[in-house]
C-alpha cells in the first residue's frame, strides 16, 4: 500500500467505526463508508493476503507502515490510540475477504463500550468471523497511569529526545519523533500543567542544553496554548523551541561550557549558533512546510522585537510571533538557570524585572504581559520566606485569579532553618503569607529534589 | 444604555464561544472548562440585571439580538457558536431569569457533544432534549418543526431509528460528509492576571495570530537560508544549506510550483557568477545543484506534469540544466502529448549554456521509425534553433526520408541554419512529393532568402507543368512571385496573364488555363506591391477576354482603395 494513502485509510477506518456507531444498516453515509473500508481491506488481503492495523507504543501501522503523526491526522490517531488502549488491544488482523456486513458486524463489535480483548475475540467468534479476524495482543511501553509520574517521563523523555536530535545523523527518522515528543508534551500541558511547569525548574549542568531547550519548549507551549494557538501553532512553536539552540552543539565544548567569561572572540563564535543551527537542521530536515518554521525561529531566536540582536545580516521584516515567544522564554530559562560559570543565577523576580524593562525593545511587551500571567510573580521552584519563618519552594499557583500572590507552597525548613519534613500548604486558605522569596540556588537547594 | 446592554451582549456571546471552546476539548470533570463556565455565569447574571430575559437569533454564522443587531460573528465555520446552533437546527435561544449556572452547564455540555457528533442533524435536539434545561427555550428551524411529528429521540438507540427521515432544508454538505470533520484540538489556559490584558492587547494577539498563520514561511525561511548563504565563509557549512535549498526546490518542482524553483535557482546562479573568480569550491557545489535538476525524477516532475505549467518557466528551467539533462530529456519526447510542452522544452534546450553538437549528434543518427520519429524531430526542432553547422551533413541525410513530417523538420531546420550549404540543400524541397512541405518551403525562403527564391520562381513559372499545380500551390507561387515584386518575375507574370491560346488548345478545351490566369489576376487584386498595377493592366489590355473584365474590376477597386488613402 503506498505509504501516501495511509493517512487516508486511518481517517476511513474512524470515519466508517463512527458512522457504524450512529447510522443504522442502511445509512448512505454509512454503506458508502463501508464500501470504501471493505476495498481497501480486500484490496490488501487479496495482494498482501492480510490487513492489518496494529498499536505499538506510540504508533499506528497499517500493514506494518508506520503512520506518521501530524497535525491533520493526530485526532485520528489519538482516537485509534485511546480506543485500543481502552479495550486492552493491539489491533487486528484480517485474514480472509469479508463481506459488507461482517466488517460491519466487526465494527460494532469494536466499538462497543465495555469490552476487553476477551470479549471481543468471543463476540467475533460467536459472530463467525474467528477463522478471517485476530485481535492482536496490546504491546505497551511501560503503561504509566500515575499522572506525575507520567509527566515526568514525558519530560525526560523529551530531553532524550533533544539530545538524540541534537547527535543524530539521520535526522529524517527523528521527524516523527519530534512531532510525537511535542504532541505529547502539549497533551500533558492540556491535563497537568502546573506539573510539567514544575519540571522546568529541572536544571542540570551537564546536559544544560538539552534541558534548557526542553524547558524553553514547556514555557513556549504553555504561553501558545494561553494565547489561543491552535494546535498545528503549537507543533511548529514546540519544535521549534526544542530546536532554537541545536547550532549550540555544533560549536567547540571548551566554548560553550567554559566556566569562565567569554572573550570577545569566543562571543563572535557563540553568535554563531543561530546560523550553525539553522544550517543544521537544513541539513537533517531539509527545507519543508514543517521545518520552515523551526528555521525560521532558529534564525531569529537571538533578534529582539526593536529587530537589534543577531544575526544581524537577515533582513528581518518583522520577528515572527513564535520566535518572540520564544526569545522570551529563551531569556528567562537561561537566567534563572545556574551556569558552570555563574552557580547562583539571577532570581525569578529579577528575571521578570529584567523582562519587564526589556519590554518594547527586546522582548514583545503584550507578551511579557502573558508571561508574567503564566509564570505569576512567584513562579514554580521560587523559595520562599514565610511571616512564620519557614522556608518554603512554590510547587503550583492559586487556582483563583485574585490569588496570583499566594501560592501553593512546599514548607522544607522551619523558622531555625532545619529541615522539616515536607508539608503542602495552600496559601490562599491559610494565614501564612510570603515575607520575601529568592533564588534557591543561593542556599545550596536545588529545587528540582521537590518535583522529580 | 441600549448601546452599553449590546456591548454586554457581544461579550456573553464571546464568553459563550470561549466556554464551549473549553467544554469541547477538555474531559468531563475538568476544571479548566469550570473557570469558563463560571465566566459565562457573571456575564449571565450581569444581563440579568439589565433586562428580565436573554434572547438571540440565529442567523446562520451570525447571533443577533431580538432588534436584528449583530452580536456574535464569525466567518469560519470551525468553532463558529452560531454556526454549531444553525446545522443543530436551532434559530433562536431564550434564558428565563430562572437559569441555574447548572443548566448553563448542562447547555455547554450538549453544545460542545453536538461537535463530536454533528454529522446527524437530530443529535443535538434529542441531548438538549435530554437535558433539564427549564429556562432555556430553543426557536427551531421551520424544517424541523414540519417533520416534527414523531417523537422526540431521547437515546442514540432512537436516534437510530429515526435516523432515515432527513429534514428537508437544511444545509448538508455532499462532501463534508464522506469524512468527518477535524476536530481542532486547541486548548485555551485561563491565565493568571497578575498584570491585565486589556482588550487592545488581546486583539493585537489576535491579530498577530491570523498574520502567523497567512505568513509564507517556507518561502520567508529560504530567504534566510539565502542570506545565510551568502555570509557563510565555511565550504563545508554552505554545503548544508544549499542542500537544504536544494531538497526546497526539489519539493516546489514535485508540487508543479516551477515558478518558485525558478526563483531560487536564479538566485543561485547569481551566487555562482560571483563566486566563479573568488571561490571555487562553492561555485562547484551550485553547479552540481544545476546537474541534479536535470536528473530524471526532476525532469520526470515537468515532463510528468504536461500543460499544467506555464511554457516560460519549463524553458527557463530547462534553460539552466547542464547541458547532459538532453540524453535524459530526448528518450521522454515520444510520451509527450502537449505541443506547448514540447515546444518549451525545444526552446529551452536551445538556450542551454554549454550545449554542443554531441549532445544532439546521436538523435540524429537514429533510424527513421515510428518510435524514432518524434525524437528526430524535436532534435531537428532543437538544431533549427542552435544552428550547429556541423550537423548539417545529418540532417541532410534525412533529406529523402519517406515520412513527411520528417522533410518538414529538416527543410525547416535547413532553412533556419541559414548557411549556402544547407539553403541548396533545402531547394529540392520546393519539388517534394507532399504539397505541403513544397508550400513552406515558399513561405520559409519567402521570409530567409528571397533571392533562392527568385530562382525558383522563375523556374516555375516558365514551366509546362505550371498549369497542372494544385489551387492552392498555384496561389501560394503566385503570391510569393508578385510579392517579390522583382521586374524580371513581374515579366513573367504578365506573360502568362496576357498569353495566347492556340487553337488546339481553344478545341481541347482551356479551362485550366483560365483557371491559372485567374487566380494571378486574384491574386494580384490581393497584394499591394507597385507590380499588382503593371500586371492587372497588362490583363486589361492584352489579357484574354475571359479574364479581362475581372482585371478591370480588380484594378477599379484597386484604385478606389488607393484613392480612399489618399
Amino acid at each position: 500500500m503506498p505509504k501516501l494513502e495511509l493517512d487516508n485509510v486511518l481517517i476511513l477506518f474512524v470515519s466508517t467505526l463512527k458512522s457504524a456507531k450512529l447510522y443504522d444498516e442502511g445509512h448512505p453515509l454509512l454503506k458508502s463508508n463501508l464500501k470504501r473500508l471493505l476495498g481497501v481491506i480486500n484490496n490488501s488481503v487479496e495482494e498482501d493476503n492480510e490487513f492489518s492495523l496494529a498499536v505499538k507504543n506510540w504508533y499506528i501501522y497499517i500493514m506494518g507502515e508506520r503512520i506518521r503523526i501530524h497535525a491533520l491526522n493526530f485526532t485520528y490517531v489519538k482516537t485509534v490510540l485511546d480506543m485500543f488502549k481502552n479495550k486492552n488491544i493491539g489491533g487486528f488482523v484480517v485474514k480472509d475477504k469479508l463481506e459488507a456486513t461482517q466488517l460491519l458486524t466487526f465494527l460494532r463489535i469494536l466499538y462497543t463500550e465495555g469490552l476487553k480483548k476477551e470479549h471481543i475475540e468471543k463476540k467475533i467468534s460467536d459472530a463467525g468471523l474467528s477463522e478471517k479476524i485476530n485481535i492482536l495482543p496490546l504491546i505497551q511501553k511501560g503503561e504509566i497511569l500515575d499522572p506525575k509520574q507520567r509527566v515526568k517521563t514525558v519530560y525526560f523523555e523529551t530531553i532524550g529526545l533533544v539530545k538524540n536530535i541534537a547527535m543524530t545523523k539521520d535526522m529524517k527518522k527523528m521527524r516523527t519523533k519530534l512531532s510525537v515528543g511535542v504532541y505529547y508534551l502539549i497533551d500533558t500541558l492540556k491535563t497537568s500543567e502546573q506539573l510539567l511547569l514544575g519540571l522546568t525548574v529541572v536544571k542540570n549542568y551537564d546536559n544544560y542544553l538539552y534541558n534548557h531547550s526542553v524547558n524553553v519548549a514547556i514555557l513556549s507551549l504553555s504561553m501558545g496554548v494561553r494565547l489561543g494557538l491552535k494546535t498545528s501553532h503549537l507543533l511548529a512553536l514546540g519544535q521549534a523551541a526544542l530546536l532554537h539552540d541545536v547550532g549550540m552543539s555544533t560549536l567547540p565544548k571548551e566554548i560553550v561550557s567554559k566556566p569562565s567569561v567569554l572573550t570577545p572572540d569566543e562571543w563572535d563564535i557563540i553568535r554563531q549558533h543561530p546560523i550553525r543551527g539553522a544550517e543544521l537542521l537544513c541539513e537533517l530536515l531539509g527545507v519543508t512546510e514543517e521545518s520552515a518554521p523551526c528555521i525560521i525561529s532558529v534564525l531569529e531566536h537571538q533578534r529582539n522585537y526593536d529587530k537589534s540582536g543577531y544575526p544581524e545580516f537577515i533582513q528581518m521584516d518583522k520577528q515572527s510571533l513564535l520566535s518572540r515567544i520564544i526569545r522570551i522564554c529563551d531569556f528567562y530559562d537561561a537566567v534563572t538557570t545556574p551556569r558552570v560559570y555563574s552557580p547562583v543565577p539571577m532570581t525569578t523576580s529579577e528575571a521578570l524585572k529584567h523582562l519587564i524593562e526589556g519590554s518594547g525593545k527586546l522582548f514583545d511587551p503584550v507578551l511579557v504581559k502573558y508571561f508574567v500571567n503564566l509564570i505569576g510573580i512567584y513562579p514554580i521552584g521560587t523559595l520562599v520566606f514565610l511571616n512564620t519563618g519557614e522556608w518554603g519552594i512554590v510547587i503550583g499557583q492559586s487556582k483563583s485569579k485574585e490569588n496570583f500572590d499566594k501560592p501553593i507552597v512546599q514548607v522544607i525548613k522551619d523558622a531555625s532553618g532545619n529541615d522539616i519534613k515536607p508539608k503542602v500548604i495552600d496559601l490562599a486558605f491559610s494565614e501564612k503569607f510570603i515575607m520575601k522569596s529568592d533564588t534557591p540556588w543561593k542556599y545550596g537547594i536545588d529545587p528540582a529534589q521537590y518535583f522529580i | 444604555m441600549e448601546n452599553l446592554y449590546l456591548d454586554k451582549l457581544k461579550e456573553f456571546t464571546k464568553s459563550l464561544g470561549k466556554a464551549y471552546r473549553a467544554f469541547k476539548i477538555y474531559p468531563e470533570g475538568h476544571e479548566i472548562p469550570l473557570i469558563f463556565l463560571r465566566e459565562l455565569w457573571e456575564k449571565i447574571r450581569e444581563l440579568f440585571r439589565w433586562k428580565p430575559e436573554i434572547s438571540f437569533i440565529i442567523d446562520e454564522r451570525r447571533l443577533l439580538d431580538p432588534a436584528g443587531n449583530v452580536i456574535y460573528e464569525e466567518k469560519a465555520s470551525e468553532d463558529n457558536i452560531a454556526w454549531i446552533f444553525y446545522r443543530g437546527g436551532l434559530r433562536g435561544v431564550s434564558i428565563a431569569p430562572g437559569v441555574t449556572s447548572d443548566e448553563v452547564k448542562e447547555f455547554l455540555e450538549a453544545i460542545s457533544k453536538k461537535a463530536l457528533i454533528e454529522k446527524d442533524p437530530y443529535a443535538f435536539i434529542a441531548l438538549l432534549g435530554q437535558k433539564n434545561l427549564e429556562n432555556f427555550q430553543f426557536e427551531l428551524a421551520e424544517d424541523y418543526i414540519k417533520s416534527m411529528d414523531f417523537p422526540i429521540p431521547e437515546t442514540m438507540e432512537d436516534i437510530l431509528e429515526h435516523k432515515d427521515v432527513e429534514p428537508t432544508g437544511e444545509p448538508m454538505d455532499e462532501e463534508s460528509e464522506e469524512i468527518i470533520e477535524q476536530e481542532d484540538t486547541s486548548i485555551m489556559l485561563q491565565a493568571r492576571e497578575v498584570v491585565e490584558i486589556t482588550k487592545d492587547e488581546e486583539e493585537y494577539i489576535s491579530k498577530e495570530i491570523e498574520e502567523e498563520q497567512g505568513e509564507d514561511k517556507l518561502t520567508k525561511s529560504v530567504n534566510y537560508l539565502l542570506y545565510c548563504l551568502n555570509f557563510e565563509k565555511d565550504a563545508e557549512w554552505y554545503k548544508k544549506i544549499l542542500r537544504g535549498i536544494e531538497e526546497y526546490i526539489y519539493r516546489s518542482l514535485s508540487k508543479g510550483d516551477i515558478g518558485k524553483s525558478l526563483k531560487i535557482v536564479k538566485l543561485l546562479q547569481m551566487f555562482e557568477k560571483n563566486y566563479i573568480s573568488t571561490d571555487i569550491t562553492k561555485s562547484s557545489y551550485i553547479e552540481e545543484i544545476y546537474r541534479s535538476l536535470g536528473e530524471k525524477e526532476n525532469i520526470d516532475y515537468i515532463l510528468n506534469s504536461d500543460n499544467n505549467l506555464k511554457p516560460e518557466f519549463v524553458t527557463e528551467y530547462i534553460s539552466m540544466l547542464h547541458p547532459d539533462a538532453v540524453s535524459i530529456i530526448m528518450p521522454k519526447i515520444p510520451n509527450l502529448k502537449s505541443n506547448q510542452l514540447k515546444n518549451a522544452l525545444v526552446l529551452g534546450i536551445s538556450q542551454i549554456s554549454g550545449l554542443r553538437p554531441n549532445h544532439l549528434e546521436k538523435y540524429l543518427k537514429l533510424e527513421a521509425n515510428e518510435r524514432n520519429k518524434p525524437i528526430i524531430t524535436f532534435a531537428l526542432s532543437v538544431l533549427a534553433k542552435v544552428k550547429f553547422k556541423d550537423l548539417i551533413p545529418m540532417v541532410i541525410a534525412y533529406k529523402d526520408s519517406p515520412d513527411s513530417e520528417i522533410r518538414r523538420a529538416v527543410l525547416e531546420t535547413l532553412v533556419n541554419i541559414g548557411t549556402v550549404q544547407s539553403y541548396n540543400a533545402a531547394m529540392s524541397f520546393f519539388d517534394d512529393e507532399d504539397e505541403n512541405v513544397r508550400l513552406i518551403a515558399y513561405q520559409l525562403f519567402k521570409k530567409y532568402n528571397p533571392s533562392k527564391l527568385k530562382k525558383v520562381l522563375k523556374d516555375k513559372l516558365l514551366s509546362k507543368e505550371l498549369d497542372d499545380l494544385s489551387f492552392v500551390e498555384k496561389e501560394i507561387l503566385f503570391n510569393s512571385a508578385i510579392s517579390l515584386d522583382d521586374p524580371e518575375i513581374t515579366e513573367l507574370l504578365k506573360n502568362i496573364i496576357t498569353r495566347k491560346r492556340s487553337i488546339f488548345r481553344i478545341i481541347l478545351g482551356d479551362e485550366k488555363y483560365h483557371e491559372t490566369e485567374k487566380l494571378l489576376a486574384i491574386t494580384a487584386g490581393n497584394l499591394n506591391t507597385s507590380n499588382t498595377f503593371d500586371i492587372l493592366l497588362a490583363c486589361v489590355s492584352y489579357g484574354n477576354k475571359k479574364i479581362r473584365g475581372l482585371c478591370q474590376e480588380l484594378l477599379s477597386n484597386k484604385k478606389r482603395g488607393k484613392n480612399a488613402q489618399t
